[in-house]
């Protein structure tokens, strides 16, 4: 996929920082998935900004890492929550 | 402190204990190196503490990582994703009741471990426990029933004989909500404390008891498992240091209820096994109710798991809790009616209602079966 179109937390998920770490839970399926620090950073970006391109640019605002270095770990995290239901994705 | 004439069992912890007590505990302190984290954490499964003690194991900065199975993070975020799941479940309901015109307050569960500890994961929770006043029972089962909940216990009673019945320790009915991904046990609760009805109503209207009552309510929660449910224990204690109760306000509630006996043992209890701060005052206050002994039995061991006590036994325990006359009255009083149980088991128009006392009482004399009833009868029990 290509971090061009828009997501949003899926239908029926909630999230709580718990224990140390995010906590995404799909209400309906009953899927869970846990977030480290820098994984809960790019989900509350994305819940917020809804444009993957711009949670990498918010993202390179902040570390010292190669952009191309963001956008991998981005789409792979993007990549994973879709695929468990927890984040909904429209193709631009 | 003074101490009463109960005191806890001995308590002769083995090496593992004595790690994993300390790390319980309000201000914990971590095992010394060399302690095998995996059988202590099995430990903490045995005795309901996982959350608390794994989360604090982790932190700690002898925690070798990859050291211990993954399963044991899984199993910690597994918690996590399922009381995030109830205190969800639990906001939807109490919203449920209210638009059904019902003033419900949950007990115990998420809402504690967030006082508590600040972060629902740090506790291990089963179900969502909510008071609903007696009058408001049928409503607040209607609603449930309507929302897809089914009920595990007391099924096919109406609900208006079924709040005519139990105790503080026995009015519950479970229910259960299917088809979902993971199964929601609710339990809803219409007796708690000796409070009158319409002061139960009116903290159900403000959306809890006051701090007080709630720190007597898991007194007597503790008293009912013997003091032996080191959750409860930890529960308390975390209480007792992170956000000391006001202590006046509490014994002077204590007293009022008459469970200045049952605070006194508690605290008792809680200085046994933490390093607490209680003002010497409180104890030395509470004396009175404590001047007479308790059952042997009385205060189990939460390290050992003990026989559970026979019918009698736990009659006679939760008796001599009362610590005035005119609730040991009651308690008797109480033991002679029907029970929900007896209601269940034998359904009867209300005209022949009265017959259930008499189903009552052969079944405290040993009559009838007295079934699995959450309320022991008496047969068959040696004094």
């Amino acid at each position: 996929m290509s971090l061009a179109g828009k997501v949003r937390a899926a239908r029926d998920v909630v999230f709580r920082e718990l224990g140390g770490e995010m906590v995404l839970l799909n209400l309906k399926t009953g899927v869970y998935y846990g977030l480290n620090e820098t994984g809960a950073q790019m989900w509350s970006l994305l819940v917020e900004l809804h444009d993957p391109a711009q949670v990498v640019s918010a993202l390179a605002g902040e570390y010292a890492a190669e952009r191309a270095h963001l956008e991998r770990d981005l789409k792979a995290l993007v990549t994973a929550l879709r695929e468990k239901g927890l984040l909904d994705v429209e193709e631009a | 402190m003074a101490r009463s004439p109960w005191v806890p069992p001995a308590y002769h912890p083995g090496e593992l204990d004595r790690a994993l007590l300390p790390l319980c505990g309000p201000e914990p302190l971590l095992p010394p190196l060399g302690v095998n984290p995996e059988p202590l954490l099995a430990r903490a499964v045995e005795l309901d503490v996982f959350p608390l003690v794994f989360h604090r194991l982790r932190r700690s900065p002898h925690w070798l990582h990859g050291c211990v199975s993954p399963a044991w993070e899984e199993r910690f975020r597994s918690n996590a994703a399922r009381n995030l799941l109830l205190d969800t479940e639990q906001e939807r309901i109490l919203r449920s009741l209210r638009a059904a015109g019902v003033g419900a307050f949950p007990l115990k569960g998420t809402r504690l471990a967030a006082r508590l500890y600040a972060d629902l994961a740090l506790r291990a929770q089963v179900d969502v426990d909510l008071y609903v006043a007696p009058e408001q029972l049928p409503a607040a089962l209607g609603a449930l029933e309507a929302d897809g909940y089914r009920r595990l216990t007391a099924v096919g009673l109406p609900a208006e004989r079924l709040a005519a019945t139990g105790d503080e320790f026995t009015s519950e009915c479970s229910l259960e909500k299917l088809g979902q991904p993971m199964p929601i046990l609710v339990e809803l609760h219409w007796r708690l404390l000796p409070l009158p009805a319409k002061d139960l109503l009116s903290a159900g209207e403000k959306g809890g008891l006051p701090e007080e009552l709630d720190f007597l309510y898991l007194c007597v929660q503790a008293s009912a498992d013997r003091w032996g449910t080191l959750k409860t224990l930890v529960d308390l204690a975390h209480w007792v240091r992170r956000q000391p109760p006001d202590w006046d306000k509490l014994a002077a509630a204590a007293e009022r209820l008459g469970r200045a006996r049952v605070l006194s043992v508690t605290l008792q209890v809680l200085l046994h096994y933490f390093d607490l701060q209680i003002p010497e005052w409180v104890p030395a206050r509470l004396a009175p109710a404590v001047s007479q002994a308790l059952p042997r039995a009385a205060v189990a061991n939460p390290f050992v798991p003990a026989p559970p006590l026979s019918p009698a036994a736990t009659h006679r325990l939760r008796s001599a809790l009362q610590e005035r006359r005119r609730d040991r009255v009651r308690y008797a009083a109480f033991l002679l009616r029907p029970t929900a149980s007896d209601l269940a088991a034998l359904p009867l128009p209300r005209a022949l209602g009265f017959l259930y006392w008499g189903v009552r009482w052969l079944r405290l004399a040993g009559v009838l079966n007295a079934g699995d009833e959450r309320e022991p009868a008496l047969a068959g029990v040696r004094g």
